[in-house]
C-alpha cells in the first residue's frame, strides 16, 4: 500500500519538476551559456539540456573553468553538514521546548521557552550569525569564526562531523541557522500540543486513569502530524537560507558558491543550483507525505473489505 | 450505601457562577439521571466529579466525597488513582472521544493494562475481544481505526473503554447526543446492562427526558446552575412538583397524559452569573410570589426546590 502511495505521490511531482526544469532552461538559454551550444530549435535544445542535467552535466563554470557538477560536488558536503546539523539542532531544541511550553504553560521553563522562541524568531539569520560571531569567536575566542575546520574524507564525501575542530566550527553557524527553525517548530508544536491536550480523547484518556506519560504520548503523536510536513519544508528552506549563514561564517558550501556565482554572472552554476534546490524541495515534500502517511491512518486510502454495518 | 455525595457544589466559569450550590447523592448500583437544558450546569457538575473541569472553569465551593472521603482536593496522583477504577467518565462527542491515530484494539489494551498490569499479552488479547463483543462489535474490529467505524460503533467503543477499568461509578455525559433516536435507546440499554453486570452506579447526564426516564432510577433536574427537583424517575414523570419540571415534561409530546393542564415553560434560562435574586426560575414562573423574589428556595434531599410546589398527582383534580 505504501509503495502505491509513494509512486502516485512521485507522479504528482512530475509537473512541478517540469516547471522547474523549464525555468532553469530559460535561465540557461538567456544567459547564453557557451557550453550549451545555442544551435537548433528550442525543443531540441531543451531536450539536450535535460539529458545533460540528468547526467549531472551542466557544462563548465564560467568563473572557474571546471565542470559545474564537480564544482558543486566539492561544495555540497559542507552545506549538507551545516543544514543537517542545523536541522537536527532545531528538532533537538524545538520539540522538547514546544512540549514543555504546552504542558507547563505557566512554569518557569515554559515561560523561558516561550521568551526564547520569540527572540529566536524575530532575529534574522545574518544578525544572529554576526552577533554569535562577535561574542563567541571575537570577544571570548571560544569557537572558530570561519571555515569548516578539519574534515575527513569518506568515499569521496568530506565531513567535519568526525573531527573536533570540524565540530567546533559547526557550532556557531548551525546555531545561527537552526535557532530560527527551532523557534518555528517550538511554536507549531506548542499550539498543536495545546490543542491536542484539550481535545476530547485526551480528556477521556485521563478520565480512564491512564498514566500521564501515555496521555502525553497520545497528545504528542497527534500534534506531530502537521509538524512533520512543516519541518520538511523548513529543511528545504534551510538549504536556501544557508546562503546567508555561509557568507557570514565563510562556510565553503553551495550557498556561498551561489553568491559568488551570481556576482560573477556564472550562469551554468546558477542553473544547476536552481535545479538542485527544486529537486531537493520536491524530495523533501514527498518524504514528509510518506511520513504523515505512516503516522496518520486517516490519510491512508480506505481499506478494502470494510464492513460498515452498525 | 451512598457511593458519591456532592454537597453544595459551586463552579465558576469565566467569573460567572455556572453551578451554584448543587447537591447530589448516588447509591450503590443506582442510575441517577441529571437532566436539564444545555447551559444548566450539568456537564460542569459531571466534570467536577472526575476533576476534569474544562479550561477556564474552576470549583469555587462545596464538597465532593467518594465513599465518605473527600476527593475534590486531590492532587494529580490522587485523581489518577481514583479515575478509571473507581470513577470513570465518558463525555459528549463520539468523534472526539477516541484517539484517531490508534486502533481501538490498542486503546482498549492500553486501558486494560493500566489497571491490570499483571495481564499477559494473550490474556489482554482475550479481554479486548471480550469487551468488543460485550458492546456488540466483532472481535476482529480490534484492528480498526476510529474513522473506519460509524458514529454508533464509536460510541459503543467509548462505552467499552469507560467500562473496561471496572469503575464503581460511570459518569456518562450525553453519550448518545449525536446519535439518532433508535441508536440512542440502544446505547442507553447497553449501558444499563453493562452497568448492572458490574454493579456499577451510573450518573447519566442528558437533556433528553426520554432517555433519562427510560434508563434512570432517580432523576435530578437542573436549571441555571441549581437542582430544581429530585426524586424517583417514575414519580417525577407522573407528578412533577416544580413548575419548571412540569413545563419541561409537558413540552414533550406523548410523555404525560396531564399535559393539558401543565404550564409550558416560556422565557430563556438565565446565563451563568445573571441569575436573579431569589428563585432562579422566577422570571419565567407563573406562580412567583414576593417570597420567591426575596429568597432562594433550598434544594431538598428529595422533591422540589420551590416555595409553591404543584400538588401531587393525587390532588391534581382538586387543583384543576
Ligand atoms: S419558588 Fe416561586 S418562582 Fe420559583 S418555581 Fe417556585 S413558585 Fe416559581
Amino acid at each position: 500500500m505504501i509503495v502505491r502511495f509513494a509512486i502516485s505521490r512521485l507522479l504528482q511531482a512530475v509537473p512541478v519538476l517540469l516547471l522547474v526544469s523549464v525555468l532553469a532552461f530559460a535561465l540557461s538559454a538567456a544567459g547564453g551559456s557557451p557550453s550549451q551550444p545555442g544551435s537548433g530549435p528550442l525543443p531540441e535544445r531543451y531536450a539536450r539540456f535535460i539529458i545533460g542535467a540528468v547526467q549531472g552535466d551542466f557544462g563548465a563554470s564560467l568563473r572557474l573553468g571546471r565542470p559545474v557538477g564537480a564544482v558543486i560536488l566539492d561544495r555540497l558536503p559542507a552545506t549538507v553538514d551545516l543544514a543537517g546539523s542545523a536541522f537536527a539542532l532545531s528538532l533537538l531544541l524545538g520539540v522538547p521546548a514546544g512540549v514543555i511550553a504546552a504542558v507547563r504553560r505557566r512554569s518557569l521553563a515554559g515561560r523561558l521557552a516561550q521568551a526564547l522562541s520569540v527572540l529566536a524568531a524575530s532575529i534574522p539569520a545574518f544578525l544572529s550569525g554576526t552577533v554569535l560571531l562577535l561574542l563567541f569567536a571575537e570577544r571570548w575566542q571560544m569557537l572558530p569564526a570561519s571555515g569548516r575546520g578539519e574534515t575527513v574524507e569518506l568515499h569521496g564525501w568530506s565531513t567535519g562531523l568526525l573531527t573536533v575542530s570540524g565540530l567546533q566550527s559547526l557550532v556557531l553557524p548551525a546555531l545561527s541557522l537552526g535557532a530560527f527553525q527551532a523557534a518555528l517548530l517550538m511554536r507549531l508544536l506548542r499550539d498543536g500540543m495545546g490543542q491536542a491536550l484539550e481535545s476530547g480523547f485526551i480528556r477521556f484518556a485521563r478520565s480512564r486513569g491512564l498514566r500521564r506519560l501515555s496521555v502525553l504520548r497520545h497528545a504528542l503523536a497527534n500534534a506531530l502530524v502537521p509538524v512533520v510536513t512543516a519541518s520538511a519544508l523548513q529543511f528545504g528552506s534551510l538549504l536556501a537560507v544557508s546562503m546567508v549563514t555561509e557568507c557570514v561564517f565563510n562556510w565553503p558550501g553551495i550557498g556561498q558558491l551561489l553568491v559568488q556565482s551570481v556576482a560573477a554572472a556564472d550562469v551554468p552554476v546558477m542553473v544547476a543550483y536552481l535545479l538542485m534546490l527544486g529537486v531537493a524541495f520536491l524530495a523533501l515534500s514527498v518524504a514528509a507525505d510518506l511520513l504523515c502517511f505512516a503516522l496518520d491512518p486517516r490519510l491512508r486510502p480506505p481499506r478494502t473489505a470494510q464492513r460498515t454495518a452498525a | 450505601m451512598t457511593l458519591l455525595k456532592v454537597d453544595e457544589l459551586q463552579v465558576i466559569v469565566r467569573g460567572g457562577m455556572a453551578v451554584d450550590g448543587v447537591s447530589l447523592t448516588l447509591g450503590q448500583g443506582e442510575v441517577l439521571a441529571l437532566m436539564g437544558e444545555s447551559g444548566a450546569g450539568k456537564s460542569l457538575t459531571a466534570a467536577a466529579i472526575v476533576g476534569l473541569l474544562p479550561p477556564g472553569s474552576r470549583m469555587k465551593g462545596g464538597i465532593i466525597a467518594f465513599k465518605g472521603k473527600r476527593i475534590d482536593q486531590s492532587n494529580r496522583a490522587g485523581w489518577r488513582k481514583l479515575r478509571g477504577k473507581h470513577i470513570c467518565a465518558v463525555f459528549q462527542d463520539p468523534y472526539g472521544a477516541l484517539d484517531p491515530l490508534q486502533t481501538i484494539g490498542v486503546q482498549l489494551t492500553q486501558t486494560l493494562r493500566t489497571h491490570q498490569p499483571q495481564l499477559t499479552r494473550a490474556l489482554l488479547r482475550d479481554r479486548v475481544a471480550e469487551w468488543l463483543e460485550a458492546v456488540s462489535l466483532s472481535a476482529d474490529r480490534a484492528s480498526a481505526y476510529p474513522h473506519e467505524l460509524s458514529g454508533g460503533m464509536r460510541q459503543r467503543v467509548a462505552l467499552a473503554l469507560a467500562m473496561a477499568p471496572g469503575p464503581e461509578i460511570l459518569i456518562a455525559d450525553e453519550p448518545a447526543a449525536a446519535l439518532d433516536m433508535p441508536l440512542r435507546a440502544q446505547l442507553a440499554g447497553l449501558m444499563r446492562r453493562l452497568a448492572q453486570a458490574q454493579n456499577t452506579s451510573v450518573l447519566l447526564i442528558s437533556h433528553d427526558i426520554r432517555t433519562a426516564l427510560a434508563a434512570a432510577d432517580r432523576v435530578a433536574v437542573m436549571y441555571a446552575g441549581r437542582v430544581l427537583e429530585t426524586g424517583p424517575a417514575a414519580a417525577v414523570l407522573q407528578s412533577p412538583r416544580h413548575p419548571y419540571v412540569a413545563g419541561l415534561i409537558a413540552s414533550m409530546p406523548g410523555l404525560a397524559e396531564r399535559k393539558h393542564r401543565l404550564p409550558v415553560v416560556s422565557g430563556r434560562m438565565p446565563l451563568p452569573g445573571t441569575a436573579p435574586r431569589g428563585c432562579v426560575f422566577r422570571q419565567s414562573c407563573h406562580n412567583a410570589s414576593d417570597q420567591c423574589r426575596a429568597e432562594r428556595p433550598a434544594q431538598p434531599a428529595s422533591g422540589a426546590a420551590c416555595f409553591h410546589p404543584l400538588p401531587e398527582l393525587a390532588d391534581a383534580g382538586i387543583r384543576a
